[in-house]
């Protein structure tokens, strides 16, 4: 009789520092998952920063302008293509 | 120890109290117990309600959860729209009320004149009320580094062009919403448009997110869109086209450039355009894609499908001559004219030298309804089916209505509108050796077969490649569109406009150039409207070839197409025997295409 009062009462003891200790953890885990969506976001931001970037770096229009304004090139005039055959 | 001492009363420290505090005493506990419980009922049954909301308020949030719309990609996955998260900063009234003190704290960190931020506070609803939108990150954090009692921000996109106005008016544009609101955006709004889901969460005071009371339904992401459109032929084909448009002082100009045997559209474009990042200077004429939405009569590129509906009935055979020496055919009261005096042109004459007198010949000897059918099975007078917003089916009139001045005039198109897009179509049926394969925005796997339907014999579509090619070499109306090393096709169109009241302008044209390349294995197919040039020689030959020849020069080096051309036979073809001012455009060449 004596006993079993102690074991229920150390049991309760266990379930009530396992609801704090789950409560604890809920916490923590929800911090972590607000932090990798924080995250996510700005990597996300980052990505389509970087992929607006990279299809501003190589549009035509810039890299048309680099030829021709840096490098010099032009495109021919048809009076200026000579056709050669395959050997 | 006295045993004495142990009993009651006999104790020196016990005094007799008077009974009368021990009643007071338990009257006051009592009294104090009553007070508890009725200020516990006032809070926990009389103003429960009322009590609980306030406290929700403070710290339950829907907490919404964002959806990104998808990026649209082109055929080798460059992105022509994409999706960039930014942030929106909204509040609640109720509790932002209660800092008035903080309002110009908040509109200067935001940059706004006070009386709009209050002006947006009280325009939305009781419990939420957008301030800023579309800010990026960093200064929503700032506001939010304020920790103002009331502000919150959520997650939104904005979207990007990087093509900007080389492919505006086809990708169209979305709201501040994130809907697309014309184009490509507007015709595949529900498979980019992703749905926000939402959660009950606590937070806060400074919107800090504390933990999630219940998980409402998860976003769902807005889905890529891969779309035909190759981005490099997208940007030659707009800027030959605006160079066109700008150097001869036209209106306004489209063009579609298509593979033949997939339907699969290449580029679309129209110019003038606008800057879909920046829509403030918003004009809504710039916003229309002439290229399926403009009808217009198109003129002597019909030609070929009145001799491809003469042939395909019997009506001519490929032999046939027609005498065209006359300055006056009289159909009619009309008088049909010839730019230059011919004599006896065979078809591939006609054709070459543009004969209005030889196709309203040949128009005259075919029944009206199967030159109808033929115009209608290439898909003019009818949506194209590539399901872009404001497309025109443009109108062929019911062929019993025809007299015989519309029979005349048909044969050279006058008396039917059409848009470049179906253009476009109906030329890569001939280029497809008689098959038409409706147009497309889709990407097309290699290898997957795509159904078509046949709108005339292959001998026929064969003779008109053929016919088409002749239009492009030396005395055709269409050298300028001659491209180094390759075969080519195609026939011009300088079509008089109508003036709406039942007659024609002396003076203004519409130029047209449609034409297909290799012209020995057909890939691509082009259509190049201009409308209205006003300045130059206004020629379908002289205005629109050259942006086909500049476009498709590039685009069959995009497409990995092989010269088909042997050096020798190109070199002498362009050498001889051409008018000194032929000379001079065609040395011109492709020019450049900076714009």
């Amino acid at each position: 009789m004596r006993s079993t009062t102690i074991a229920l009462a150390l049991l309760l003891l266990t379930t009530l520092v396992g609801i704090v200790a789950a409560r604890e953890g809920t916490r923590s885990l929800f911090i972590a998952l607000q932090q990798a969506q924080s995250e996510r976001f700005a990597l996300d931001n980052r990505w389509g920063q970087l992929q607006l970037e990279q299809a501003t770096l190589a549009s035509n229009a810039r890299v048309g302008d680099i030829a021709r304004q840096r490098l010099g090139l032009e495109v021919p005039k048809n009076s200026q293509i000579i056709m050669v055959k395959t050997p | 120890m006295n045993r004495d001492a142990a009993m009651p009363g006999r104790h020196p420290a016990m005094v007799a109290l008077p009974a009368w505090r021990a009643a007071v005493m338990m009257g006051l506990v009592g009294v104090g117990l009553a007070a508890i419980m009725v200020q516990a009922w006032r809070l926990q049954v009389e103003n429960a309600e009322f009590l609980r909301e306030q406290g929700a308020q403070r710290y339950l949030r829907h907490l919404p959860l964002p959806a990104m719309r998808g990026a649209v990609l082109d055929r080798n996955g460059v992105p022509l729209a994409i999706s960039v998260p930014v942030k929106a900063v909204w509040v609640d009234p109720q509790l932002f009320d209660q800092q008035v003190n903080r309002w110009p704290q908040l509109a200067q960190a935001l940059g706004l004149p006070l009386p709009t931020l209050e002006r947006r506070v009280r325009s939305g609803g009781a419990e939420f009320a957008f301030i800023a939108r579309q800010l990026p990150p960093e200064r929503a954090a700032a506001v939010m580094g304020l920790h103002i009692p009331g502000v919150y921000t959520l997650t939104e996109s904005r979207r990007y062009y990087p093509l900007g106005a080389v492919a505006a008016p086809l990708l169209g544009f979305t709201n501040v919403d994130g809907r697309g609101i014309e184009g490509v955006e507007l015709a595949y709004n529900q498979w980019l448009h992703g749905t926000p889901g939402e959660e009950l969460g606590l937070q806060d005071n400074r919107g800090q997110a504390l933990s999630v009371v219940q998980m409402g339904p998860p976003a769902e992401q807005g889905r890529p869109l891969t779309l035909s459109i190759d981005r490099n032929i997208q940007y030659f084909a707009y800027t030959a086209l605006a160079a066109a448009v700008q150097q001869f002082k036209a209106r306004s100009g489209s063009a579609v450039v298509m593979n033949v045997h997939t339907g699969e559209i290449l580029a679309l474009v129209s110019y003038p355009s606008f800057n879909p990042n920046n829509r403030q200077d918003y004009e809504p004429g710039l916003y229309a894609n002439r290229a399926v939405a403009d009808t217009y009569e198109p003129g002597s590129v019909m030609k070929p499908f009145t001799i491809a509906a003469a042939l395909d009935d019997g009506s001519i055979q490929p032999s046939s001559t027609f005498d065209v020496n006359t300055n006056c055919f009289r159909v009619a009261s009309y008088c049909i004219q010839d730019d230059v005096r011919h004599g006896v042109l065979d078809l591939a004459q006609v054709l070459k030298y543009s004969s209005n007198i030889g196709a309203a010949q040949i128009s005259l000897r075919t029944p009206p309804a199967d030159l109808y059918h033929m115009l209608r099975a290439v898909g003019f007078g009818q949506v194209s089916g590539v399901g872009l917003p404001g497309e025109s089916s443009g109108t062929v009139p019911a062929w019993q209505g025809w007299g015989i001045a519309r029979r005349a005039a048909m044969a050279y198109g006058y008396g039917i509108s059409v848009t470049p897009l179906q253009l476009a179509a109906a030329y890569g049926a001939i280029a497809n050796d008689g098959v038409y394969v409706q147009p497309s925005l889709q990407r097309v796997n290699e290898g997957t077969p795509v159904q078509g339907s046949r709108v005339m014999p292959v001998p026929v579509a064969r003779d008109l490649q053929g016919w088409l090619a002749g239009v492009i070499r030396r005395g055709g109306t269409g050298f300028l569109a001659a491209i180094p090393g390759y075969t080519v096709a195609g026939k011009t169109g300088t079509s008089t406009m109508a003036d709406g009241k039942g007659g024609f302008y002396k003076n203004r044209v519409n130029t047209t150039f449609v034409g297909f390349a290799p012209a020995n294995h057909p890939q691509l197919v082009m259509a190049v409207v201009v409308r209205d040039p006003t300045q130059g020689w206004r020629f379908g030959g002289v205005v629109a070839a050259p942006v086909f020849r500049v476009t498709m020069s590039a685009a069959l080096r995009v497409m990995n197409v092989a010269p088909d051309m042997p050096a020798t036979q190109w070199n002498a073809q362009m050498a001889k025997r051409m008018t000194t001012t032929q000379a001079r455009l065609w040395a011109e060449g492709a020019g450049d295409a900076a714009h």
